[in-house]
């Protein structure tokens, strides 16, 4: 781009950054510097905090415990308020949800639970293993699913 | 060299800390842990208890029906060899056996009630271990129970759950009295057994799993005791009947009556529809299925007050009590001339229900 069609004020502020641009090469510099200046802020707030809680162990070690205490319980009350298993149901769904989609990915849908103990039971034939009507045995195990006899009015 | 706790001397107040954190910490979250480990253990020694205590009197039913058995599970309820079991199990059979003790006992059926679906079988006099029958009225919402039975053909196992309700009905239909809804997970074979309470008492019978076995109907102990009694006293059960019925719907402040069945005690009492219930003997009603428990319990010949609310004023009716019919006449709903025969009688169902004067 030809800089002498450019109004003159322009053409100054894009020399003034070049120059700035002469001086400085990097920008990268500036930006390490910014944050060298951070981290040792950092390093300053963690040696004020250091400093700060030496200072009040020494000069006022009941305080210093008091403050140790209320950490201490609030980490306890932390801790017992997060359910022990709540990560492992997580990984238990995502499981369930990998198995899914591998047999989907097959082209089967996943067997139901009952499905899988019927295809265990009938074949499965020992002694003393579980066993169903469907399983070609002649007991039928009785599990109702509606009252003996109940009524539609209430009288009495 | 500088020594590394030298060099590390800012840390040392984030170690103090640290360790004071620990020593604050540790001591709570130890015994927490160690406490909610022995309770569990605690829950499974009590289970365990509850089950080995109460296996020895709980048997295996089996009735023949032609080429193939029925199987469900049963329990003694004294030491003469009487079991109580489900109805459901012995169909119309009456080949029946019970399995105690690794011996396949022939069973004489003492009774079958179809309407609280409850059998009694004797297998033989002797000594047999039985069962205690606790208090209902004890049991509340939560409290834990312990199921016993025969599930396939499987060993007895114990189930472990809690009481979740009280229902008179399922559904739209209404049970012949309040049983009690629990937690239970049951197996086909396990009706009929035993409810037990933490003591190792009957509470109830497995009767049905509701719901895709999502939990598990029980009819009451005290249900069964009265059962039993009349089947040793009368050889069959009675169930109690007044002829009236009163709205399913009713609030819990008003049970009213809807309507007084035709040839029943209550037919010429005086008891009008529109007459709130407030008592029944000594039952106070404040629900439908206050109705239901009074009605179930009440003895056949016996005297029985009924305290009603009209008006306003209490009045006192007093009935002999009869035996409840095995079909109670229905009543159609404002009925319509033009499709009622001119008897009043259509297809077996009594059409009725004007209170007599």
């Amino acid at each position: 781009m030809d800089s002498s069609s450019l109004p003159p004020e322009v053409r100054d502020a894009l020399r003034a950054r070049r120059a700035m641009f002469a001086q400085s090469p990097s920008v990268l510099p500036h930006l390490h510097r910014r944050i060298r200046v951070a981290a040792m802020e950092r390093t300053s707030f963690r040696e004020r905090l250091s400093a700060w809680a030496a200072a009040l162990a020494a000069v006022r070690p009941a305080a210093y415990a008091g403050a140790c205490a209320v950490l201490a319980v609030t980490l306890t009350l932390a801790h017992f308020a997060i359910p022990a298993h709540s990560g492992r149901t997580m990984v238990a769904a995502r499981t369930t949800a990998d198995t899914s989609y591998s047999l989907n990915e097959v082209g089967a849908l996943p067997p139901s639970l009952d499905q899988k103990i019927d295809a265990l039971i009938s074949s499965v034939s020992a002694p003393g293993a579980p066993h169903s009507a469907t399983a070609g045995v002649d007991a039928h195990y009785v599990l109702t699913s509606t009252p003996a006899s109940y009524d539609s009015v209430v009288a009495f | 060299m500088i020594p590394w706790w030298r060099s590390k001397r800012h840390l040392r107040p984030h170690l103090l800390l640290l360790g004071l954190t620990g020593a604050a910490v540790l001591p709570l979250a130890l015994p927490c842990a160690a406490r909610a480990q022995g309770v569990f253990d605690a829950i499974g020694a009590e289970v365990d208890r509850v089950f080995e205590q109460s296996k020895p009197a709980v048997v295996r039913v089996r009735a023949q029906q032609g080429r193939f058995q029925t199987v469900g599970s049963g329990f003694f309820v004294d030491n003469q060899g009487t079991v109580v079991t489900a109805a459901a199990i012995l169909g119309l059979s009456s080949d029946i056996s019970v399995d105690y003790n690794g011996l396949d006992l022939i069973a004489r059926v003492v009774g079958v009630d179809l309407r609280s679906g409850v059998a009694v079988l004797h297998v033989f006099s002797g000594a047999t271990p039985f069962l205690a029958f606790a208090k209902t009225a004890e049991l509340h919402t939560a409290t834990p129970v312990v199921g016993v039975g025969y599930p396939l053909n499987l060993p007895a196992a114990p189930t472990f759950g809690m009481v979740t309700g009280f229902d008179s009905q399922y559904l739209d239909r209404f049970f012949a009295t309040t049983h009690l809804r629990t937690s239970l997970a049951i197996s086909p074979g396990q009706i009929g057994g035993p409810v037990l309470d933490g003591h190792g008492q009957v509470v109830g019978m497995i009767v049905m799993a509701a719901d895709e076995r999502k939990f598990t109907y029980a009819l009451p102990s005290a249900a069964i005791q009265k059962i039993l009694a009349d089947f040793q006293q009368h050889g069959r059960v009675e169930h109690g009947w007044v002829g009236v019925g009163v709205d399913p719907q009713s609030d819990a402040k008003a049970v009213r009556i809807t309507q007084i069945f035709q040839g029943a005690p209550a037919s010429a009492s005086g008891l009008q529809p529109g007459d709130v219930v407030v008592r029944i003997d000594r039952r106070e009603i404040v629900r439908p299925c206050d109705v239901i428990d009074a009605s179930f319990f009440a003895r056949v010949g016996e005297e029985l007050p009924i305290v009603v609310s009209r008006n306003g004023k209490l009045m006192t009716f007093k009935f002999v009590v009869s035996e409840r019919p095995t079909q109670i006449p229905v009543v159609l709903p404002n009925p319509d001339p033009a499709f009622l025969p001119p008897s009043g009688d259509a297809q077996g169902l009594k059409v009725g229900g004007k209170p007599q004067p």
